[in-house]
């Protein structure tokens, strides 16, 4: 009899082996997989409400046109790194218990920054040139917004996860897959939003605040999806379009949300960027809150798995 | 991707989820914007008009010009733009710009002269020789302070550019306008390009 082989440390597994989707599990690392991180959704939650609060603050609270030149792009710097730091933060303060690598985390948010600049978005604009010929109709820009800017930017969150801490140990838990999507996601905005303030020598403290908050919640919630699906397919058999239906799931979402925000933010008599951040804040929770509910409702042990037996 | 007993050809074809396929769906998706890009790139309008005749974006429509007398004036239509790109094309007689220019040089000169008369902050950014399709033409690159197309009263003023293409042939001079704000006027240089390289005078 073949001896079976936990899917996460890699090591034979002793006696009957624990099995959950198709794989094998040592004791250890079965007990850990459906861990439902609580400090992961208060994180997001914090990001959302935080957001917010913090758009509030800026946009109601700044005094207009105090800063110029250099301190003005210093500032939209800061303000580009909010988010992050936010997520970050709460996410550590929550997750005290039993901490991802803090090296991990960073390094997935890096990897993440850093392929938006060197790869993403040089594709977008200077190859694919989609602002050049997707400025039409609406539909030009949702196929474009799909097909092009949904499936690069997604493509690379998702390697920034698959080809990284996705092989590593450390990713024992299938909410990891949202925890390091998140993170990539968060530092896919993170260069977005470094990208806009220094291309535009600085921003209005007011609408900067909202774009940062708003490409931050729609990127993160964007990752958030492809990750799940990287989480649930580690640690289970999901059949072969399992990941390109969550790549595909993930770059429909991108586009459709992407399009909508330039509609309600752009278009009309007068720029309306608050529109831009309900709408954001809006698909954020819904997103994680669907995948709280699904992680959740898969935390709890199946009557096969709680038994032990070989499936 | 993780270790199981599974034999190697049913695992990596059935219960794994093969990594190719991940890519095989980016590449179909890039495929599908590609040949959309195509498709929208190269579909046209040509307006034609005695001896002119110029192409541009299928999805332009007419829009109101500041020039009297525009033979053609398209814009975007849907671009979300609060200042939308636009072509203009107008011929005149070359003394209804200059009396006593003598060469294209001194006709872009008086031109632009007569632009700063009419638009807020014109700067001349340069004035250079080129071709339109093997004719000797003078592009003029400008940027005023324009109003944006859907103005409300506390809505800020933009930066606009532009660039007039005069194309002299005989007595008459073809100005082919080119016009964006600021911001967007550099990355749609190809399509810039591709509108001025189909005007035909014969």
């Amino acid at each position: 009899m073949a001896v079976e082989v936990c899917c996460v440390c890699g090591k034979p597994v002793t006696g009957a082996a624990k099995m959950l989707g198709g794989r094998a599990f040592c004791d250890e690392h079965y007990a850990q997989v459906g861990h439902n991180r609580k400090g992961m959704w208060t994180a997001i939650l914090a990001l959302i409400v935080g957001l917010a609060a913090f758009v509030a603050a800026v946009f109601f609270l700044a005094p207009d046109n105090v800063l110029t030149g250099p301190a003005l792009v210093a500032v939209g710097l800061l303000l580009a790194l909010v988010p992050a730091v936010i997520w970050l933060v709460v996410f550590y303060l929550q997750d005290r218990a039993e901490p991802e690598p803090k090296q991990y985390l960073s390094g997935v948010f890096i990897l993440g920054l850093l392929l938006a600049a060197a790869v993403g978005q040089p594709l977008i604009q200077n190859v694919f040139q989609v602002n050049e010929w997707a400025s039409g109709s609406l539909g030009l820009r949702l196929l474009a917004g799909i097909t092009i800017v949904g499936a690069i930017q997604e493509f690379l969150k998702y390697a920034a996860v698959r080809y990284s801490i996705y092989n590593s140990p450390e990713f024992d838990e299938r909410i990891d897959g949202i925890i390091y999507g998140a993170a990539a996601g968060l530092g896919y905005a993170t260069y977005l939003n470094v990208d806009y303030v220094l291309s535009n020598g600085g921003v209005d403290l007011g609408v900067g605040a909202v774009r940062v908050a708003v490409v931050a919640l729609a990127q993160a919630s964007f990752a958030g999806v492809t990750g799940y699906f990287l989480g649930r397919a580690k640690f289970e058999n999901r059949g072969p379009f399992w990941l390109p239906a969550g790549l595909l799931l993930a770059a429909v979402l991108n586009g459709v949300v992407t399009t909508l925000l330039s509609e309600i933010t752009r278009t009309g008599l007068r720029p309306t960027p608050l529109n831009g951040l309900i709408l954001a804040a809006a698909v954020a929770a819904a997103t994680f809150a669907i995948l709280f509910a699904i992680m959740r409702r898969n935390s709890r042990p199946t009557p096969a798995a709680a038994g032990g037996a070989v499936q | 991707m993780t270790a199981t007993t599974m034999p190697t050809g049913r695992r990596y074809f059935r219960a794994e989820e093969p990594e190719w396929l991940v890519w095989v769906t980016v590449a179909v998706l890039l495929a599908i914007g590609l040949i959309t890009r195509a498709v929208v790139l190269n579909r046209t309008t040509t307006f034609t008009e005695g001896n002119l005749s110029v192409s541009y974006p299928a999805d332009w429509t007419p829009v109101a010009s500041d020039s009297p007398g525009a033979l053609l004036s398209v814009g975007e239509s849907f671009s979300g733009e609060l200042f939308p790109a636009r072509l203009v094309v107008q011929q005149m007689p070359v003394t209804e710009i200059s009396r006593s220019a003598q060469s294209l040089g001194d006709l872009a000169l008086k031109w632009a002269d007569d632009h700063a008369q009419d638009r807020l902050g014109y700067r001349v950014l340069s004035i250079e020789p080129t071709q339109v399709r093997g004719r000797d033409a003078v592009r003029i690159d400008y940027a005023y302070v324009a109003e944006p197309a859907f103005a409300t009263p506390d809505t800020m003023p933009i930066v606009a550019r532009g660039a007039d293409t005069l194309i002299r042939t005989g007595d008459t001079v073809t100005a082919v306008t080119t016009l964006s704000s600021a911001d967007t006027f550099d990355t749609l240089g190809t399509a810039w390009n591709r509108m001025l390289g189909s005007v035909e005078l014969e």
